[in-house]
């Protein structure tokens, strides 16, 4: 395919959509994919969180299943953990197809990493509706919630380090052909944040590593502070990927979208 | 690398903040003191009721208007359930927990410190004014996390 479209500067320049409409179309889906997940856990979890705070001012009456604290803990995990997982690691494949023009490209490891989070998500998001794991989002030990709980965490962060080395494979398949240029701005913020989302959720995995064995029985004790500060080991930064999410919109696609220019190239990355 | 004259004078404003507020942390922490409450020692939680002075919570007088009051936090209670305190002690809090993770507060007081199993956490307060105080759980402990209530009388 490379042979078509030789790797110049010109053609990174070009519509991508000329270029490519097969690949793009297939690229298109899968941010869609993520997008629409996040938008959906964005959905079903507001959706809990009103009808609880309708249930609270008796304006309707919940049935036993949709017990407060239950539906606490599937507000909290599909907005904090499941929204802002599937939107920031669909946002920045999607900065990263759209800047790293690469006709033909295989986007197996990224439908996979998709599936094994989704996988993720609907563990934990069935243990949680079950009722076996209303442990909120902080899942504070020695609370303990079903197996199933965990491992759906577990999945989900496995995948997005499974999009993370697709993101990561990219920027390296662009460096080969093209040493003397600079990674596109937004591949560059892309890539960064996704190493940066790698080394937060280390907490998670280590934390999971933990929590599973003794979920399961196997191990009996299970050391509470210090699963506390590997959760919020990733829980502090979580917050900071809404924030290069954004730096990305600002950056890169608001002056793109208004015909302005990038202020500062060289600030922007560091 | 160029850097526009705009971008140095917000970058220099970053750092003078980040510096200043290093600096009063700092000197809160170091100098006044001021430390979160938190744990000074470790205990058993499976021996909590039979470790003194946690098998008989509770307080105890230390001199006149000090006071040491020892709280044990399981689901969903704090024991004991009544603590009465003479107006104008000086009580330091020794509250441990048997099973989860709780949080003890008492609003309007400024007691508020998480309480983890296999730690002994520590707070103190002086009690003014006379009336009765309301003792909860602000952690979620579990299904019934919102009954966990106690009350301190001072009079
Ligand atoms: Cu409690």
């Amino acid at each position: 395919m490379t042979t078509m479209h030789p790797p110049t500067l010109d053609v990174q320049k070009r519509d991508p959509v000329f270029l490519d409409r097969y690949t793009v179309a297939n690229e298109n889906l899968l941010v869609l994919a993520q997008i629409y997940t996040a938008t959906f856990a964005l959905a079903l979890g507001s959706l809990f969180g009103l009808l609880q705070t309708f249930s609270r001012a008796n304006f309707i009456v919940m049935p036993p299943e949709f017990d407060y604290y239950r539906m606490l803990t599937a507000h909290g995990v599909l907005l904090a953990l499941v929204f802002t997982t599937f939107f920031i690691v669909g946002l920045f494949q999607f900065a990263i197809y759209r800047t790293i023009v690469r006709p033909g490209r295989s986007l197996k490891l990224g439908w996979f990493g998709y599936a094994v989070m989704l996988l993720g998500t609907i563990m934990a998001a069935t243990s949680i509706l079950g009722g076996n794991a209303s442990v909120l989002y902080t899942f504070y030990a020695p609370l303990k919630a079903s197996p199933w709980f965990y491992f759906g965490a577990t999945f989900l962060v496995l995948g997005t380090w499974v999009v993370a080395a697709e993101v990561i494979e990219n920027v390296i398949w662009f460096k080969r052909r093209h040493a003397a240029q600079r990674i596109p701005l937004p591949a560059f913020i892309g890539a960064t944040t996704m190493i940066m989302w790698v080394i937060a959720t280390l907490g998670v995995v280590a934390e999971m590593a933990l929590l599973i064995p003794w979920s399961l029985g196997w191990t009996s004790g299970i050391d509470v502070e210090l699963t506390r500060i590997l959760f919020w080991y990733f829980g502090h930064p979580l917050v900071y990927f809404w924030i290069m999410g954004a730096y990305l919109v600002w950056y890169t696609i608001v002056p793109t979208t208004f015909g302005g220019r990038v202020f500062s190239d060289s600030l922007t990355r560091l | 690398m160029h850097v526009h004259r705009y971008e140095k004078i917000w970058l220099a404003f970053g750092i003078a903040m980040l510096a200043i507020f290093l600096v009063t942390i700092t000197t809160a922490a170091v100098v006044e003191g001021f430390v979160p409450p938190s744990h000074v020692e470790s205990i058993d939680p499976a021996k909590v009721s039979s470790t003194a002075p946690f098998d008989h919570p509770g307080l105890r007088k230390i001199k006149t208007g000090v006071y040491e009051a020892y709280y044990v936090g399981r689901i969903f209670a704090w024991e004991p359930r009544t603590l009465t305190i003479p107006a104008g002690a000086r009580v330091t809090f020794f509250v441990t927990a048997t099973d989860v993770v709780h949080g003890f507060s008492i609003p309007e007081t400024g007691v508020n410190t998480m309480v983890s199993p296999g730690w002994v956490s520590t707070v103190s307060h002086t009690f003014a004014k006379a009336g009765t105080y309301l003792l909860l759980c602000n952690e979620y402990c579990g299904g019934g996390h919102q009954a966990m209530a106690a009350s301190i009388v001072v009079r």
